[in-house]
């Protein structure tokens, strides 16, 4: 559904800067015609595809059946649009896909950079629909003009035999064969018709990270972005972003992926759609480096091994898996972020006094194996203790170790420390302290601690730290550390039915969500949500009913949205698919 | 007002704004000078205050690596001579101080030692409040040592601003003001206007034309101060257009604190009081109960390579003599390990001070490691006399009122 | 040769109802000028409302409120209370300021305000949101009522005692700060009462004691003996202080003092002969209201001593901007940015309250409001452009770009400028047109830039 109302704004964009072709002469590809200095270049190389993927009748069904979409409608610019595309379907008697397809069934390409200049290159399949549309823009624009006392706002001149067309201060455009060209830089439209003239001169498509990339991509891509990281790298803020690590856990998390576009040279993202599904797929050649370097902690040392697999709970919102060597980390902690911030030595500190003095680094975290996950799930309320006013989801990790006899206890007893510690402190704030239990479930024994119900009087609205019963339990040479309980009897049966499940190799983060269950938990907070949104946006209670309305329906037809990071043959690849409840399909 | 700045005013607003933009600039500096009497104290001069949140160890920054005492207490965080770089024959700066060593021998920086006062508490809370509120324990005080300072200095027809947080930590209560209103800027641009400076121009002009509500003083006091916002904004704009010291400062957070106080400085708005900090706030980066040797020699390595860059800068800008920086800690710590290879909350340490025009060498005995109170330093200065120090003898502003007593300064500066 | 406008007037005069007249017309600035003080701001259709029914009409509307008022009040109460319970301060913040923007009660909040920064009771004290949040409440339920009801609710108000550092009180060990706030801030002010009052009053506040979140009373902590307050001798308890206090004559005149620095100038200090008349009203039953809708009605009020002589709080430039826009937006990121301005909500700077006047403006702070405007009326920003200055102009029917301007000039300065001010403010917008609505964006916070508009 967003890619749906994606082509559709992007087509309405088109619509109101047009222009038209004349010759039927087979052209030179576009990026033939673009600076070699051009930053990102986007292909839009199959808009038939797209647009027979979102004009199924299945999927605008569903769009316009969506309250939202009646609301988006009733607003006036969109209404406004929607009165100019109707007047262009009854005046060439077709209907929206086939205006579309007429307009720019060619193909689309934009390229971006450098100094701002943007040139965008619509290849139409039916010439004639093209320069009807121009003149009606060109005359409303001339009314315009005329009716703001400036006539030579819109202007014409010739260059290389094309007339090239002015509607403003920073528009202009030409008609070239089947090609309408718009940019905001007449330079940009010079340069293109002298790449046209003199074929030998260098452009884009010549470049060689442009030729490497497209033979990386996909051949069944709709869309592709290149990307020229050479030259966006030399940009002062990304270069930042690329080369900092301030935040410890931001480190861990992303730096495969930074240290991949720290190294690339170029960049390319490829559109598919598949079977109900549509894929994004990132392709570097930045590689993540090699195991023994600093920042090399989520590269194995050991072939073969890679990210688990996630588990798969009940009612599960999302799970991540990574690779990462905690020990390798942790011990690269000086290269890796040089500054000690207060939260870091609140860690240390902590970590301290937990595991009793013992090294963080070689006693505690080279205990670890590298394989972590993370479990999100909606947890379910125990009725002697009541549902929260506030409902908050469960998380777990789980990890494993290496020696569980020798380190299975040490952990028990920092949780427990842990624990107490809590309770102090919240003792020392007059708050309610948590009690542990050791409860059993399928023989496993476990710790558990929650807050006591006693005081409450709305089991239909009880506190919301009832949220929280932190759970430790490790079955086997696995460790959980849950939030509640049931996320954490549901590891101990997923961990059960596991058996043994194979890495998968070079793969070093894998994150899943689940659109419906996510929407499920945002419902059941909706008064919270709503009355956030109400502050943080300056809504007003219907618009932010109406927002939150518009999200979970988008995400009850999100099935699954999956993240999968890889690292192979000196590339480095991360792919985002959606699996959409709407049945879209290339035919 | 120093003519440089008259000047630069001039080619700012044009000729034809000075008088009545002088009224706008800071003559609090003029009138406090007068009110110090003491010894000379100049009337641009700032004082920026670092704080090391935490607990810093002065026992392992200012090391006295040949006693026997120390060296039987610490038996894995021991600083030995060929680790230290040597003041005397006594004591030396950590491992990861060489540039400390360096501004001290050129007399830029000096150390004053044992600084703590009676029944010093050991809690980063209370102990942090001390030295905010330069009144120890008591609880209920909501406004701090350089707050009181800032109000006092404050000027009913003065729209200039005395003092400024740079540090990216919540308005420490040292700065808690009754009255004043201080700001807090991360980064010089926050100074500067968003709005069109030729049409600002023009409605300033224009509203100086019409000397608008003569006889009502908050139109005129408004009014000098959208002169002194406009001119503000100008030179801070003038100052990062010109300089570009990128380069001259590591990207550390305490070096990119600086970076800002120095253009601050040379955009010469008359800011007196800047505050800094190093250790990320809270409960902070020196509270090395555990593995304290490589966290501490990494904050110890931020501070002097950024001090270090900051004084330089001044230096070459030839600002240094303007400048007094003054860092402290809530307290020191324990002399004996934890057995975490960390330390405890203590008491009395060091505070480094660097700038211009100091006497230089240490200030103060090293602390007797033979007669400790629960195992820490004792201190022989109060706080509240390096404080009375600062304020007399650097800024020009009494202390006693902001201190609430008489506190006897120190002999510091040349 | 400063004039003192406001002590050489006669007092019968100055509190005397305003009746227009020819010499002192009843105008589009005056009806400005009210809505400044007794709300935060007024839309478009207020001035124009309030211009054609003439002061008193007006000064009765603000003092009665809108209509829904109770729906009004259930409502945002609901919210309030949802989000305190979330234990969050910050959003409180946002939906005070919220409440302000949308209330059809202006004057009840402005009031509220007023004794929120006289009592000066700090959330980063309290440390709790939900008496925090209860606080606010009890300020708000007495803002227009008896201030002696006040005392004795803000007496029995955990967070006041939190606050104040107050928390607990024992027969051996009096705590004196509640009864030293009370005397020095809230009655009668310094100079007016010795340390042996104090002293001796603490002895009648023992026994309370502030346990998880509750006020409660230990019979065994009270200090039963004779205590001699203000030179009167009796078992005093805490109710006897606040009565005793609030007898004082100086009591009464310190509020009205406070009051008239709040509703009519800082500029002078009032002399005592000024104030009498309305320190003798308050003294008969503590009605405040009664005192402020006095003031709100008077020829002093709407005279030249009082126009303009106050500075906006951060607040109240922020809130008559959006007000006049008859927007809404993010008061999540507002709250934030007004604290930075010097005016953090829940949690004034001290317990003297914020002091403001002159205090509010210094150089960083002027360019802090210039930019907040800015944003404020920005197209893209943090603000999402949510205040649309054309679009509100057009609602009044000044479609034509060449009056839009002029619109806002009425709303938000009400035509009170300096010509050559006027002029160079039109010279701003552009001479082409204005498709997109930016020009008269950036006019918008040019105007509310200036000195004038600095000031209330």
């Amino acid at each position: 559904m967003c890619r749906v109302s994606f082509i559709f704004h992007s087509s309405l964009f088109l619509l109101l800067v047009p222009q038209i072709v004349y010759s039927q002469d087979s052209p030179a590809p576009a990026t033939e015609w673009i600076s070699p200095d051009a930053l990102i270049v986007v292909e839009i190389t199959r808009p038939d595809a797209i647009l027979d993927a979102a004009f199924q009748d299945d999927v605008v069904k569903a769009v316009t059946a969506i309250p939202a979409y009646k609301d988006l409608m009733a607003n006036s610019e969109a209404q406004q649009a929607f009165n100019l595309v109707n007047y262009f379907k009854g005046r060439f008697e077709c209907d929206l896909p086939t205006l579309i397809d007429k307009v720019v069934g060619g193909g689309i390409t934009w390229a971006i950079g450098p100094n701002e200049a943007n040139l965008l290159i619509i290849e139409a399949k039916d010439a004639k629909t093209i320069e009807e549309i121009h003149e009606f823009f060109l005359m409303n624009a001339r009314n315009d003009a005329e009716k703001a006392g400036q006539p030579d706002r819109v202007a014409s001149a010739e260059y290389r035999g094309v007339t090239g067309w002015r509607f403003g201060p920073n528009e202009a455009h030409a008609i070239v064969g089947n090609r309408l060209l718009v940019t905001n830089k007449p330079d940009m439209l010079k340069l293109a018709m002298d790449l046209r003239a003199e074929p030998d001169q260098p452009c884009f498509a010549d470049s060689e990270s442009f030729q490497e990339a497209k033979r990386a991509s996909s051949q069944e891509s709709v869309a592709t972005v290149y990307a020229n990281m050479g030259v966006l790298k030399q940009i002062p803020k990304l270069q930042k972003g690329l080369s900092e690590n301030e935040n410890p856990l931001a480190s861990l998390l992303f730096a495969p992926l930074q240290k991949s576009l720290r190294n690339a040279n170029w960049v390319s993202i490829a559109a598919e759609i598949q079977d109900g599904a549509v894929q994004f797929q990132l392709t570097t050649d930045g590689t993540v480096g090699d195991p023994s370097a600093a920042d090399g902690f989520a590269l194995p040392e050991v072939a073969g091994e890679g990210a688990m697999p996630n588990f798969d709970v009940p009612q599960q919102i999302a799970g991540i898996s990574l690779y990462r060597d905690l020990y390798r980390y942790y011990a690269a902690k000086d290269e890796l972020f040089p500054e000690r911030t207060s939260g870091l030595i609140f860690f240390e500190n902590m970590m301290g006094i937990f595991f009793t003095g013992r090294d963080l680094t070689d006693e505690v975290l080279a205990e670890t194996r590298p394989e972590i996950r993370v479990v999100v799930a909606e947890q379910r309320y125990d009725s002697n203790v009541g549902t929260p006013s506030l409902q908050l989801p469960g998380f777990a990790v789980v990890m494993r170790m290496r020696d569980p006899d020798k380190f299975a206890p040490i952990v028990e007893e920092a949780w427990q420390k842990a624990i107490g510690l809590v309770n102090f402190t919240r003792g020392q704030q007059a708050e309610p302290g948590l009690i542990i239990e050791r409860p059993t479930h399928a023989d496993i024994t476990y710790t558990k601690a929650g807050f006591s119900a006693a005081d409450e009087q709305d089991r239909a609205s009880v506190n919301p730290r009832h949220n929280f019963q932190p759970t430790l339990a490790m079955p086997g040479d696995y460790l959980i550390l849950g939030s509640c309980d049931t996320l954490t009897r549901d590891l101990i049966d997923a961990i059960g039915d596991h058996g043994d499940v194979d890495a998968m190799t070079d793969t070093h983060s894998i994150a899943v969500i689940d659109g419906p269950q996510l929407a499920s938990i945002l419902e059941k907070n909706s008064d919270a949500m709503v009355r956030q949104n109400m502050v943080e946006d300056g809504n007003t209670r219907e618009e932010a009913e109406m927002q939150q309305r518009i999200l979970r329906t988008v995400l009850q037809n999100v099935r699954t949205a999956t993240l999968h990071a890889n690292s192979t043959n000196g590339q480095s690849q991360l792919i985002v698919r959606f699996e959409l409840s709407l049945p879209v399909s290339v035919r | 007002m120093s003519h440089s700045r008259r000047d630069f005013l001039k080619s700012v607003v044009g000729t034809s704004t000075l008088v009545s933009l002088s009224p706008a600039m800071p003559t609090f500096m003029q009138q406090s000078a007068l009110a110090a009497g003491a010894s000379e104290p100049s009337s641009d001069t700032v004082l920026v205050v670092v704080q090391l949140s935490g607990g810093n160890d002065g026992l392992n920054t200012v090391v006295p690596y040949s006693n026997d005492i120390y060296a039987r207490s610490r038996s894995t965080l021991r600083l030995t001579a060929s680790d230290v770089h040597p003041i005397d024959s006594d004591l030396g700066f950590h491992p990861e101080m060489p540039l400390f060593s360096r501004l001290f021998k050129d007399g830029q920086m000096m150390v004053v030692q044992g600084v703590g006062y009676p029944n010093s508490n050991r809690g980063h809370d209370e102990a942090l409040r001390d030295w905010h509120t330069a009144r120890p324990g008591q609880a209920a005080c909501q406004t701090g040592w350089l707050g009181r300072a800032i109000d006092h200095a404050e000027r009913p027809d003065e729209p200039s601003v005395p003092a400024t947080l740079v540090a990216p930590i919540p308005m420490p209560l040292a700065l808690g003001t009754q009255r004043a209103v201080v700001p807090s800027v991360r980064s010089a641009e926050k100074w500067t206007l968003r709005t069109d400076e030729s049409q600002r121009k023009g409605l300033l002009e224009a509203a100086k034309q019409s000397a608008t509500d003569s006889d009502n003083p908050l139109a005129h006091y408004v009014q000098q101060s959208s002169l002194a916002a406009h001119a503000t904004s100008h030179q801070v704009a003038e100052v990062l257009r010109t300089t570009d010291r990128q380069d001259e400062y590591p990207s550390f957070s305490l070096a990119k604190q600086f970076k800002t106080i120095s253009e601050l400085i040379r955009a010469d708005l008359g800011v007196r009081i800047f505050f800094a900090e190093l250790g990320g706030g809270g409960i902070g980066g020196f509270d090395n109960h555990a593995n304290q040797r490589d966290n501490h020699a990494a904050l110890l390595r931020e501070l002097s390579i950024s001090v270090a860059a900051f004084v330089d800068d001044l230096n070459r800008a030839k600002l240094l003599d303007r400048v007094l920086l003054m860092s402290f800690s809530e307290f020191g710590r324990t002399l004996s390990e934890n057995g975490r290879r960390g330390t405890g909350h203590g008491a009395a340490a060091p505070v480094f001070l660097a700038g211009g025009r100091l006497k230089g060498g240490l200030f103060g005995e090293h602390p007797d490691l033979a007669d400790l109170k629960e195992d820490a330093p004792r201190h022989h200065t109060d706080y509240r006399q390096v404080y009375a120090t600062a304020l007399e003898r650097w800024l020009g502003f009494p202390s006693e009122p902001v201190l609430g007593a008489s506190y006897k300064a120190l002999d510091l500066f040349v | 040769m400063k004039r003192d406008i406001a002590n050489d007037v006669d007092p019968d005069w100055a509190w005397s109802s305003y009746q227009p007249s020819e010499s002192r017309p009843w105008t589009l600035a005056m009806a400005g000028h009210l809505y400044r003080r007794a709300a935060f701001g007024a839309t478009y259709s207020e001035l124009q409302q309030a211009v054609s029914g003439g002061p008193q009409k007006t000064v009765d509307r603000l003092l009665r409120g809108g209509e829904e008022l109770d729906a009004f009040h259930h409502v945002m109460d609901q919210d309030e209370l949802a989000s305190a319970k979330s234990g969050n301060m910050g959003s409180l913040r946002a939906w005070w300021l919220r409440r302000m923007l949308k209330t059809p009660y202006p004057l009840l909040e402005k009031m509220t305000l007023f004794w929120h920064s006289h009592f000066g009771i700090s959330g980063s004290r309290v440390g709790d949101s939900q008496l925090m949040l209860q606080h606010i409440r009890v300020l708000r339920e007495h803002a227009l009522g008896k201030y002696s009801s006040m005392l004795d609710a803000v007496s029995q108000d955990p967070a006041v005692y939190l606050g104040l550092g107050a928390q607990s009180s024992r027969k051996a060990q009096p705590n004196e700060e509640f009864a030293r706030q009370l005397m020095h801030r809230l009655s009668l002010g310094p100079g007016n009462f010795g340390e042996e009052d104090v002293s001796e009053a603490s002895r009648a506040f023992t026994g309370w004691v502030v346990l998880r979140g509750q006020l409660r009373f230990f019979d065994r902590e009270h200090d039963t003996g004779v205590k001699k307050i203000l030179g009167r001798s009796g078992n005093w308890k805490a109710e006897d202080v606040l009565r005793i206090v609030l007898e004082q004559p100086v009591a009464p005149r310190m509020l009205v003092r406070k009051l008239y620095r709040w509703f009519v100038s800082e500029v002078e200090d009032p002399s005592d002969r000024l104030l009498d008349p309305l320190a003798e009203m308050l003294a008969k039953d503590y009605d405040t209201g009664r005192v402020v809708e006095t003031m709100l009605r008077s020829n002093h009020f709407f005279s030249a001593a009082a126009y303009r002589r106050r500075i906006k709080s951060p607040v109240e430039f922020a809130l008559e901007i959006v007000r006049g826009m008859e927007g809404t937006l993010s008061t999540v990121i507002l709250s934030e940015e007004l604290a930075q301005l010097g005016q953090n909500l829940y949690n004034p700077p001290t317990v003297d309250g914020w002091y403001g006047g002159r205090h509010w403006i210094n150089s960083a702070t002027m360019t802090g409001r210039c930019n907040l405007a800015h944003s404020l009326f920005a197209r893209n920003g943090r603000y999402g452009g949510k205040l649309d200055p054309t679009a509100i102009a057009s609602r009044y029917g000044y479609d034509d770009p060449t009056a839009s301007p002029g619109f806002l000039v009425a709303l938000f300065l009400q035509d009170d400028l300096p010509k050559s001010v006027r002029e160079e403010l039109r010279r701003t917008i552009p001479s082409s047109i204005d498709t997109d609505g930016s020009a008269l964006r950036q006019f918008a916070s040019n105007a509310a830039a200036l000195t004038e508009f600095q000031l209330s």
